[in-house]
């Protein structure tokens, strides 16, 4: 018990997959603070530096502030925005990778502050970044893509992956408190849609058209589905592609259809943690054109690529070839994961038929 | 630092089991996730401004329920939302509602006063919000 709690939490690994959060929740910090967010704005965005913290007249302006944290100085609006424009700098240079071990840290209590000088503990998304952050402090996140890796001289030392496996716990609770907190009348009877449609928290053109093809009941019941088979899905093989499927039809329909800034880019990046954190142990082999695009697709290096007739081995050892090749390589792709698993549910039910069938045999 | 790495997740893990038994399972809780969860009580006045900035009550009770909460023309009470983002929308709405639908001889806007209470024991606090905007 205790051996395979310290190989879960200590074991030697690969940390490519922290690095690549740090580009993720920096570069969405960064779009927060643009405001480059919002399919649902998707006709008025405009790209500005944006010299104000969200909302800071409504949060900050107010005096509304947790009395618990009275203790904290109290800064005037122009201060705040001084240290909103730092925060700004300090995601663009988390987002490249330069001084990560002094940046990540002083973002993190930059953003501590801020939560803890108004009411930003309000906003679910201002809080997912808060732990991200804390997190990133701790982690070696600049060893890989990242101007220090560049600047360092030598390889990357030896680690261990307990900060991937904070992050993935992190992930599997946010999924589970908020299905857990959605169990309740408002969300099963899709009365919460209702009165959130009502509300005019719907926007933009997309609103209408999504609303009317499904309606309170359908919107609820898949929010439901999707965020509780991520508190869990994403961490087996079986149901990771199932979960994280579902994980981006929500979020981009809630990006599709409300304002909620940058928060569905960071819930959706955070899937790239749960990825085989060994690259390139998937085999290729293919004619030149689909090599040639493979290699252009394969943004999480999960393939090695040569070129011949068409076949694929995975790191199980399993072989295919033909269509069955192309689903297992569309699959590993980012671009075209949706559509190779939709795709694939013929071979499943095939495949398992056959299975069935051999062992009668 | 065996001991510190087994300190620094047995920490985060109880931090992480912390916030989620707060949000879910206290009444007063402040840390939670879901954006309906962070106000406890909330109470509503209204009152009409005239050009010089004198007040006096509008009477919004067709739209209030008994308890103070918010009840929209034309819709059912959202009595299930305790959230003060909700409530501050609905208390703008009926401002604006009342301004420019039914609004009382020499008022130039409308005000609500929303009071919330964040926590069973914490203090009462007021926002005040005003349509057309100042």
């Amino acid at each position: 018990m205790i051996a395979a709690w310290n190989r879960f939490w200590f074991a030697p690994g690969r940390v490519e997959l922290v690095a690549l959060m740090r580009i993720y929740v920096g570069g969405c910090l960064l779009m927060k603070k643009l405001g480059l967010w919002g399919l649902h704005r998707v006709d008025q965005i405009d790209v500005r530096l944006r010299f104000s913290a969200r909302g800071a007249d409504a949060y900050v302006g107010n005096g509304f502030r947790d009395p618990v944290f009275d203790w904290v100085p109290r800064l005037s609006l122009q201060e705040m925005y001084a240290l909103d424009q730092l925060q700004l700098v300090g995601a663009l240079l988390l987002t490249v990778g330069l001084g990560t071990r002094v940046v990540a840290p002083a973002l993190a209590a930059l953003h501590l502050f801020f939560i803890l000088h108004s009411n930003w503990t309000y906003v679910h998304h201002n809080n997912v970044y808060a732990a991200f952050l804390v997190l990133l402090a701790f982690a070696p996140a600049a060893d890989h893509y990242s101007l220090d890796a560049l600047l360092r001289k030598g390889p990357a030392p030896p680690r261990r992956v307990t900060s991937l496996r904070l992050m993935q716990v992190l992930v599997c609770a946010i999924y589970f408190s908020t299905t857990f907190g959605k169990l309740n009348h408002g969300w099963l009877s899709g009365r919460m849609m209702e009165v959130l449609e009502a509300n005019d928290h719907f926007r933009g053109p997309f609103a209408p058209t999504l609303w009317a093809m499904s309606g309170p009941k359908l919107v609820s019941h898949f929010t439901l589905w999707a965020e509780g088979i991520c508190s869990f899905g994403l961490c087996f093989p079986q149901t990771r592609l199932l979960a994280a499927f579902s994980g981006v039809m929500l979020h981009t329909g809630i990006d599709m259809m409300m304002p909620v800034t940058t928060f569905s880019y960071q819930m959706m990046s955070s899937y790239v943690l749960f990825l085989d954190p060994e690259p390139r142990r998937t085999h290729l082999c293919a004619p030149p054109w689909l090599a040639w695009t493979a290699r252009g697709l394969d943004w999480a290096a999960r393939l090695t690529v040569t070129t011949g007739p068409l076949a694929v081995t995975t790191p199980d050892g399993r072989a295919f070839t033909g269509l069955r090749a192309l689903r297992e390589v569309g699959l590993r792709l980012p671009l075209t994961f949706p559509a190779a698993f939709a795709l694939g549910l013929p071979f499943t039910l095939w495949g398992r038929n056959t299975r069935r069938g051999a062992i009668a045999a | 630092m065996p001991v510190l790495r087994q300190a620094g997740v047995l920490g985060f893990l109880g931090i992480l089991l912390f916030l989620i038994v707060r949000t879910h399972v206290r009444a007063d809780d402040r840390w939670g996730f879901s954006m309906f969860r962070d106000v406890q009580m909330v109470n509503v006045r209204y009152r009409w401004v005239d050009a010089e900035g004198g007040t006096w009550p509008a009477d919004a009770s067709p739209y209030i329920r008994g308890d103070g909460r918010v009840m929209l023309p034309r819709r059912d009470p959202v009595d299930w939302i305790v959230g003060l983002g909700a409530y501050t929308d609905q208390a703008h709405e009926i401002c604006r509602f009342l301004i420019t639908v039914r609004p009382a001889e020499g008022a130039v806007a409308c005000e609500a006063e929303v009071r919330h209470q964040r926590f069973a024991e914490g203090p009462w606090e007021t926002i005040v919000l005003r349509w057309p905007p100042p």
